[in-house]
């Protein structure tokens, strides 16, 4: 392996060099320890029951633990970014199957999971082509190992099921982590996740303010088109300015296709949670799952990222490509 | 029209899907997914690998295993391998299905008590005592909903000198009625290499005999019906222990 891959790899002193890393490390934090204080003048002023409070905590410590999660892995380079992606990947998958009953389908999951896999070999191999070959490769394999079983009732249901999963979480997810063989992977995945999160934030603050009217009144009866509108100016803006830190001197560093990626992101990131509304209210549950306190399971959390990834990784990619100095095909010794 | 509904896929979420933590282990409601099969998987062939050492296993009967789950063994306790031996008799493909019926008072009372009898041994809580239908309705459930096997020990604790003591009715509560298939065992050897006064087992052999299933789909969910499964049941793994130990005085 070469030099440079062990560096975007392994070597965290690139990330404290990294302006736009440490800056906006340094301001979630401050949001973070700003949010606990909040939390607990608010606790302490009596103003709010002791039920709410408690769910407030448990809210604002499980995004301590998130962003650690995250930026822990962003820091310390881009094989743990991959890693750690590789993980989300498999856990959204797992509290899919456990909502959808998929889970007790032995054969299949372990398609789906060899599939994520099979993505995330392709990414930290750094090997385009056979990333976008992954995608169907992992729909054959699905669709044959669930033959082998020899059970054809709910066969066409149980891989549909299975393809379905294995695109939103292995594929989506995979578009995130190939973003990581960019010799800029920490700004462009961190720009990529706070858009993606404080989207959600902005449509939530946005609604309380000015909602009147629903969005989605039978898939997710909270959400209003003032939410949703004002979540596409915040998240436009968000990227408008902080933009030109992650793309200074590409192609990409233009203000109007930096509005056009903030449209793009805030869109995709809502229609993903929608899908995971429409998947929830299909099966009639409130929570995927209660992995994560006070915000219920990974999928919850997570659920902009599905469709926002490959739209955000296409754009960028269109203009300014991914890791095109770095070498390719690593573990066939660098080409 | 031509309409085809193949009843096949149900969308039915994990049963355990709001608990976590210790409680989801202790629950009767536990299931197991890709990654608790994969761990049981891999602590089966670690305890074969232990027992390996010290135990030769011999089984007959493997032909009066149903292919499919659900169904029931039910087999004499005399030791705690009991589980571990009769787990890795059953074919592979049953990982992560087939669940040790234990007692909810000593496997699951603490928690590296809770985690080892989850998952190494796969087992699920039993309510010993005056529980009554009502304690065992949750296994009943998975029993007939779901694809699981149970391996149930009716004596209701391990012999204390090698003989077998009566069957407990519960086992009737739980089968009373249903089409689930009941496949009595007879397990001899055991007492020999892991008596219950003793702290370590020791070097022996062991033989697992198979009897054919017995269904007690007309059988009355009600008191005399559970007695009389119990009798049933008690009778055809007597009869083949006595089986095996003649087979013994052959050779």
């Amino acid at each position: 392996m070469d030099a440079a891959t062990t560096a975007r790899w392994f070597d965290y002193t690139q990330a404290l060099e990294n302006r736009f890393f440490v800056t906006a490390g340094f301001g979630i934090g401050a949001l973070l320890l700003i949010a606990l204080l909040l939390t607990t003048v608010l606790s302490r002023s009596g103003k709010i029951g002791k039920e709410r409070s408690r769910e407030l905590f448990s809210r604002t410590f499980t995004w301590v633990g998130l962003v650690i999660a995250i930026g822990a892995p962003l820091f310390f380079g881009a094989f743990w970014t991959i890693l750690a992606l590789l993980f989300l990947s498999i856990f959204c998958y797992r509290e899919f199957a456990r909502i959808t009953g998929l889970f007790r389908n032995y054969l299949v999951s372990i398609a789906v999971v060899i599939g994520i896999v099979v993505v995330f070999f392709a990414v930290l191999d750094h090997w385009y082509n056979f990333f976008t070959a992954t995608s169907s490769l992992g729909v054959v394999l699905i669709v044959t190992l669930g033959v082998l079983s020899d059970r054809p009732n709910g066969y066409l249901q149980r891989v549909a099921l299975a393809v379905l999963a294995f695109l939103m979480f292995g594929v989506s997810l995979g578009h995130v982590a190939y973003m990581a063989n960019d010799s800029n992977f920490r700004s462009l995945i961190l720009l990529f996740l706070i858009a993606v999160e404080l989207n959600d934030v902005f449509a939530y603050l946005a609604g309380n303010l000015f909602g009147r009217r629903k969005l989605a009144p039978e898939t997710s009866p909270n959400k209003t088109i003032e939410g949703s509108l004002g979540a596409v100016v915040s998240t436009t803006l968000l990227i408008y300015f902080l933009g030109p830190f992650v793309f200074e001197g590409t192609a990409m560093d233009s203000a109007g296709k930096l509005i056009t990626l903030g449209v793009i992101v805030s869109l995709t990131g809502q229609l993903g949670d929608l899908v995971i509304s429409s998947v929830k209210r299909d099966l009639g549950i409130k929570d995927t799952g209660n992995i994560l306190p006070g915000h219920g399971g990974i999928l919850d959390r997570f659920d902009s990222l599905l469709l926002a990834g490959p739209a955000y990784f296409h754009f960028i990619g269109y203009f300014n490509g991914f890791g095109l100095n770095e070498p390719t095909r690593i573990f066939w010794g660098g080409l | 029209m031509d309409e085809r509904d193949t009843g096949s896929w149900k969308y039915q979420k994990a049963r355990d899907l709001d608990l976590k933590g210790r409680d989801r282990m202790c629950s009767e409601l536990r299931e197991v997914g890709l990654i608790g099969a994969s761990l049981h998987g891999i602590a089966r062939l670690l305890t074969r690998f232990l027992l390996f050492c010290f135990v030769r296993i011999k089984s007959e009967g493997m032909e009066n295993l149903p292919c499919e789950a659900p169904f029931v063994l039910v087999a004499n306790h005399s030791s705690h391998l009991d589980a571990l031996i009769i787990s890795w008799i059953l074919p592979a493909r049953f990982t992560g299905k087939f669940f040790s019926l234990a007692a909810a008072d000593y496997f699951f009372d603490t928690p590296s008590k809770t985690v080892f009898a989850t998952r190494w041994v796969n087992a699920l809580p039993l309510k010993r005592g005056r529980g009554g239908a009502k304690a065992l309705g949750g296994l009943k459930e998975r029993l007939t909903g779901g694809d699981c096997i149970f391996i149930v020990f009716p004596e209701g604790t391990r012999s204390r000198d090698g003989k077998m003591n009566p069957f407990k009715p519960g086992l009737g509560m739980l089968v009373a009625g249903t089409e689930v298939p009941v496949v009595p065992c007879y397990l001899k050897g055991a007492f020999k290499i892991w008596p219950a006064d003793r702290k370590f087992p020791r070097p022996g052999s062991v033989k697992l005999s198979i009897g054919e299933p017995m269904i007690f789909a007309s059988a009355e969910n009600n008191k005399a019906g559970w007695l009389e499964i119990r009798a049933q049941l008690e009778a055809a793994v007597i009869d083949l222990g006595q089986q095996t130990s003649d087979e013994e005085d052959e050779d």
